[in-house]
């Protein structure tokens, strides 16, 4: 979409876009680090698929209902599940695509050149920006398939309508959420003068943000309601009510609550479920637009972060002055 | 009619001349018989009111005051037109008996056979024994009345039944017919409107309009009565009839209905879903009805909710629902604002102090699209600004 959007109003408009579009996509699909990174999140999607279906076919499974979206979820004893992965080694991918866009450019001095030719300056990060994308839609896309057809081939399940709608939203979310990393990355490209820098900046947030928020979130949650004493147990719902509104400042927890919310249809409720909620509830699944509009604001949160962090990027790039 | 007249006429003259015979024989025989110290046939009871078409037997008592034994001929001196009468001794036709001097009781018997088509009145049968020099005449009177043969009727054996409401009741009825003549009854019952009557010959399935029974004869009915839905309790009188070209039989059947108590809570579509969203009123449509056959007072309406949740009904009880009616209300429901999407189960009860009916409702608690539009236009918002962005900086 984005892709056809830019190239249509470029050829009205002539800014170059097109140009520099086609040549960064092609430029990041011959890369190696593109290659590198791919066959990664490849092998790694073969080994959950692996240990899902070890898990789901080789035991005694209680519920055949979504067994098709249950392989998304479902890890081994020792191997993680696609999500989990997709949630953890994603935004690697993001960072990979993003974090040397522009510094590289100016510190090989290319960006003058580049600023030099016919084309207006914001054409340049424009196209850098939609290629990322665009290459981060083909990757979740080609996982997705890969990993739905694999898994068709190994278990002979066919998913169902619902399923496909419910798998293709995740392949979504899960494009919007890398997406969020690449507009980090971008960020840090604009920011810091070496490559370097900035993939450092970007990894030590990844790992931040992805290991470390948890604990944080606890820690700030029970300084401010402790749960020793009496008054434990009444700080409990606010002590967790306050974790959770913490870990959701990561893209990490919000990605991977959506991303379950969507896989599995049983969830009701993203936030704390209490007895009182509970009570009366029948056991079901949900449809489909039901599990959407739960995680609807995880999705309109990650897409403004997109369009923020780009924006960002755009203003503190287009003050810049490239030509020293 | 003329017929009529004519034959009874005829058996007028003819019973004038038996009875005139008779007599002259019994004073003619009675006198030797008793000289010679002879014969005495008897039966104990030579005067019987007997129906038409009946067969009869008579046990001849034979009474030998002489000193030794004798063969005697056994005759029939007169007998009415199409009478016919045989004499019948271990089973076998016979037509002598031997009489041992004394008492012979109940060596002979005499059958004797009533046409049909008798008509009322009195007849003479005379009967003959002579044998040994003695003889002995009986003569049997034989009243053929119609009023004795209880005549054409419709009966039914239990004529007062009881069950509840929704049963349909079988009496099994007889009907005979006396008449000399093959007769078509046909039936009809008179009853409540809505209530169906219908005729079978027992042990068919077949529904009938009308049977025909043999002269003499009589046909097994069953008459099934069918109460329509929802009858009031009571008794219920249901006259029936058979009528054929001649003689018009009736009866009349009894059902008690019992009184019975339903009470129905549904939806008046049936369906027992809706959907809600949390800490939003919704509002259903209840019917509550009145199934069984006896008015309901004071009907309570209650319901058992997931916790949190609210549910009010426009009138919170009925004061008076007629059997059979239905009424409609509304209950307005309000899951708890903290109830998650997907499924609830919420039971609402309709009771009063004779009965009483629970009805679980399937309520799908479903967040409101207009959250999904927000966060459409939080997205077209960061669009926009993103367009000032490139307004403001772009294009330099």
């Amino acid at each position: 979409m984005p892709r056809r959007c830019a190239g249509a109003s470029s050829a009205r408009e002539g800014t170059g876009l097109a140009a520099l579009y086609r040549k960064e996509l092609s430029d990041h699909l011959n890369s190696k680090r593109f290659l590198l990174i791919f066959a990664l999140l490849l092998v790694v999607t073969t080994a959950s698929l692996g240990g899902a279906v070890t898990t789901l076919f080789g035991g005694s499974t209680e519920s055949t209902e979504f067994l098709f979206l249950r392989l998304f979820t479902t890890g081994s004893s020792s191997i993680y599940s696609f999500a989990t992965f997709l949630a953890f080694l994603g935004p690697l991918a993001g960072i990979t695509l993003g974090f040397d866009a522009v510094n590289t450019e100016r510190s090989q001095g290319t960006l003058i050149r580049l600023a030099a030719q016919p084309i207006y300056r914001d054409a340049i990060l424009n196209a850098k920006f939609l290629a990322g994308a665009t290459v981060i839609g083909l990757i979740v896309a080609a996982l997705g398939l890969y990993f739905c057809g694999a898994a068709m081939l190994l278990t002979g399940l066919v998913p169902g309508g619902e399923e496909i709608l419910r798998v293709i939203a995740f392949l979504l979310l899960s494009a919007v959420y890398i997406c969020v990393w690449l507009a980090l990355a971008v960020i840090f490209s604009v920011v810091c003068r070496h490559a370097a820098t900035a993939a450092l900046a970007c990894i030590s947030i990844w790992l931040f943000l992805s290991l470390f928020m948890s604990l944080v979130a606890s820690g700030i949650a029970n300084a401010v309601y402790p749960l020793s004493g009496m008054e434990g147990i009444l700080n409990m719902v606010d002590n967790y009510e306050l974790e959770l509104a913490v870990n959701r400042i990561s893209p990490y927890y919000l990605y991977s609550e959506a991303a379950t919310t969507i896989l599995n249809p049983s969830v009701r409720s993203i936030g704390v479920v209490t007895m009182s909620a509970a009570s009366g509830a029948v056991a079901s699944s949900l449809p489909f637009a039901q599990s959407l509009l739960l995680v609807w604001p995880h999705l309109v949160v990650m897409a403004s972060l997109v369009l923020a962090g780009f924006a960002a990027a755009y203003i503190r790039f287009m003050r810049q002055e490239i030509r020293a | 009619m003329m017929r009529r007249f004519s034959s009874a006429g005829c058996r007028w003259g003819r019973r004038v001349f038996a009875a005139l015979t008779s007599a002259a024989l019994a004073v003619s025989l009675a006198v030797p018989s008793l000289a010679a110290g002879g014969l005495e046939m008897s039966t104990s009871y030579p005067g019987q009111t007997v129906r038409a078409g009946d067969e009869l037997e008579f046990s001849l008592d034979f009474d030998n005051s002489s000193s030794f034994g004798a063969s005697v001929s056994l005759s029939v001196v007169s007998l009415p037109e199409g009478w016919s009468g045989t004499f019948e001794g271990d089973g076998g036709e016979i037509s002598q008996v031997y009489v041992k001097s004394g008492e012979n009781d109940g060596a002979v018997a005499f059958l004797l056979t009533v046409p049909a088509d008798a008509a009322e009145g009195v007849y003479a049968v005379e009967l003959l024994a002579s044998g040994g020099g003695m003889s002995s005449q009986l003569t049997l009177s034989l009243t053929v009345d119609a009023e004795e043969t209880g005549g054409s009727a419709l009966t039914c054996e239990y004529a007062q039944q009881e069950g509840a409401s929704g049963t349909s009741f079988t009496f099994n009825t007889t009907v005979q017919n006396s008449t000399a003549q093959e007769q078509t009854y046909s039936f009809s019952a008179n009853a409540p409107t809505g209530w169906t009557v219908s005729f079978q010959p027992s042990g068919e399935s077949t529904q009938v309009a009308a049977v025909t029974v043999d002269a003499r004869g009589s046909q097994a009915m069953e008459v099934v009565v069918t109460p329509p839905n929802g009858v009031e309790a009571g008794e219920y009188t249901i006259p029936i009839s058979a009528i054929s070209g001649t003689e018009s039989l009736s009866s009349e059947l009894t059902v008690v209905i019992t009184g019975s108590y339903t009470l129905v809570l549904s939806t008046p579509s049936g369906l027992l879903s809706f959907d809600g969203s949390a800490g939003r009123q919704s509002t259903v449509t209840l019917s509550v009805t009145n199934g069984g056959n006896v008015d309901l007072q004071n009907i309570n309406l209650s319901s058992s909710t997931p916790d949190g949740w609210t549910v009010e009904f426009s009138q919170s009880s009925i004061d008076v629902l007629e059997a059979g009616a239905t009424q409609e209300l509304t209950a307005y429901v309000t899951p708890s604002e903290e109830a998650l999407s997907g499924d609830y189960a919420l039971t609402l009860t309709a009771s009063n102090s004779e009965t009483s009916d629970s009805t679980e409702f399937r309520v799908t608690v479903k967040t409101e699209t207009l959250w999904g539009v927000v966060g459409v236009l939080l997205i077209l918002a960061a669009v926009a600004g993103l367009g000032y962005v490139f307004r403001k900086y772009g294009r330099r």
